[in-house]
């Protein structure tokens, strides 16, 4: 028998599935899709030449999860952002620090990276160091981050994936050295302290939506569409209720 | 960005599809003589074996990125004395035990207190941060600065004439503006991570393999 939980998880997927894949085909069949402004993205290309310019590393932090909790979806959207800023270092011959603080994401992040090189085939500029574990819990990491932010040769930093309020340690040590930073978090509690010392703050929601910014996948833009959608609907839903337990 | 197509990363991306489509049945689905749980607990087993094999992993990647320091003489001495604290507690955790004496002993007196130290720190950090984001520079900025000014001196225990009233404003602003608005974000990192989800299982992202 299947729960209430159950089935209304079951109707969202259903609606959602089929609108993610017709977006998908609409995106491929090429018709046009105009994205809203996210300065955030817009300005990750520029921590790369600000580090190129200045021939010091950028920091790209991806949180203090990692993948197979709750967390994974964070760590992931963290990867794609990993993944575009490897590119663009194998392009421009800049070399990343990444920091992770889970060791299940240490290979997958060294994975990521050495695969930005390989696309470049600059394979010889990669090194597995250049992807560091600090710590597995939020405090060793960040300790750690506010070593490197504070200590290396660091001209930039990226942080996007979940943080919880040790963020504000790290944040803070970026800023007091007048990094430029760019920092994304699903985490509601931490976004006031990504606001109060990030440049470009990637709020909420938009750290998912990496692909579809910087990677301009199909994919990625037609299930960003049907984010939209489902949002929508989520909208209508809430206002139905509210109309109905008013009324009713 | 295109992905180029191998064998290998086909069957990765078949396997991982196919592992999450279990997973995802063993949600929704309670079908007689196909126990769907137990093959998805079964699965969910091997996750959690296959991911302590990154232990070692991390402890490699710890060893090879401090012993590059050192050889690098940046902050050489840290990284010394990580890989010495390291080395000790490996050492008496495998002669001892994790719950033995010495183990226990560096948990309860340098780990903690160090984390403790580094948390406390955070008090002093709110304040630098609350003075950046204070600074007046446009009205949203004004607008953050009256209200955490209002609902920082609501909190002041003093009585003063319009106390309540004030305390009635911060309870308003907390329940209200600030909950619908981390409400509206946390709808949206639900619809984000389903989004993940499903491009995962379909087989678009592929974290695992290019």
């Amino acid at each position: 028998m299947i729960t209430e939980t159950q089935a209304l998880v079951l109707v969202f997927l259903l609606i959602f599935l089929p609108l993610m894949l017709f977006f998908t085909s609409r995106v491929r069949g090429g018709r046009e899709v105009s994205l809203r402004r996210i300065p955030a993205f817009e300005a990750l290309p520029s921590l790369i030449g600000r580090a190129a310019e200045s021939g010091q590393a950028l920091h790209i932090g991806l949180g203090s999860g990692g993948v197979g909790g709750r967390e994974t979806a964070s760590a992931l959207a963290g990867l794609t952002v990993l993944g575009y800023l490897a590119d663009q270092a194998a392009v421009f011959d800049c070399s990343p620090v990444v920091t992770v603080a889970d060791m299940a994401l240490l290979p997958v992040a060294q994975d990521v990276l050495r695969n930005g090189y390989l696309r470049q085939n600059r394979l010889r500029g990669y090194r597995p160091t250049a992807v560091r574990f600090l710590g597995p819990t939020p405090a060793v990491y960040a300790a750690g981050v506010m070593d490197v932010l504070a200590h290396e040769e660091i001209a930039a930093n990226a942080m996007v994936g979940t943080m919880g309020d040790e963020y504000l340690l790290m944040g803070e040590s970026g800023a007091k050295r007048g990094l430029n930073q760019i920092v994304g978090t699903s985490n509601v509690e931490t976004l006031p302290f990504v606001f109060a010392t990030a440049d470009e703050t990637l709020i909420g929601e938009e750290i998912f939506a990496g692909g579809a910014y910087l990677l301009r996948l199909p994919e990625h833009i037609g299930s960003l569409l049907a984010q939209d959608w489902m949002r929508l609907l989520l909208v209508g839903v809430i206002l139905i209720g509210v109309l109905w337990r008013t009324v009713l | 960005m295109k992905r180029r197509f191998s064998i290998s990363s086909s069957i990765y991306t078949v396997i991982a599809g196919a592992v999450g489509v279990i997973v995802l049945l063993g949600f929704f689905v309670e079908i007689e003589g196909l126990h769907l749980q137990d093959f998805q607990a079964i699965l969910l087993d091997w996750a959690v074996t296959i991911a302590a094999f990154a232990f070692l992993l991390g402890a490699i990647n710890v060893v090879r990125v401090n012993l590059m320091r050192i050889r690098q003489r940046k902050g050489g001495l840290y990284s010394l004395v990580t890989l010495a604290a390291m080395l000790l507690v490996l050492v008496f955790g495998l002669t001892d035990g994790p719950h033995s004496l010495a183990v226990q002993w560096t948990f309860k007196w340098v780990l903690v207190p160090l984390q403790a130290t580094l948390f406390s720190l955070m008090a002093f950090f709110v304040v630098v941060a609350a003075w950046r984001v204070f600074r007046l520079r446009n009205l949203e900025s004004a607008l953050l600065l009256l209200v955490g000014v209002l609902i920082l001196v609501s909190q002041v225990p003093l009585k003063f004439p319009w106390a309540e009233d004030l305390a009635g404003f911060k309870n308003w602003i907390l329940a209200v503006p600030a909950t619908a608005g981390a409400r509206g974000i946390i709808l949206g990192v639900t619809l984000g991570i389903v989004t993940t989800g499903l491009r995962l299982l379909l087989g678009i992202d592929r974290p695992y393999s290019d």
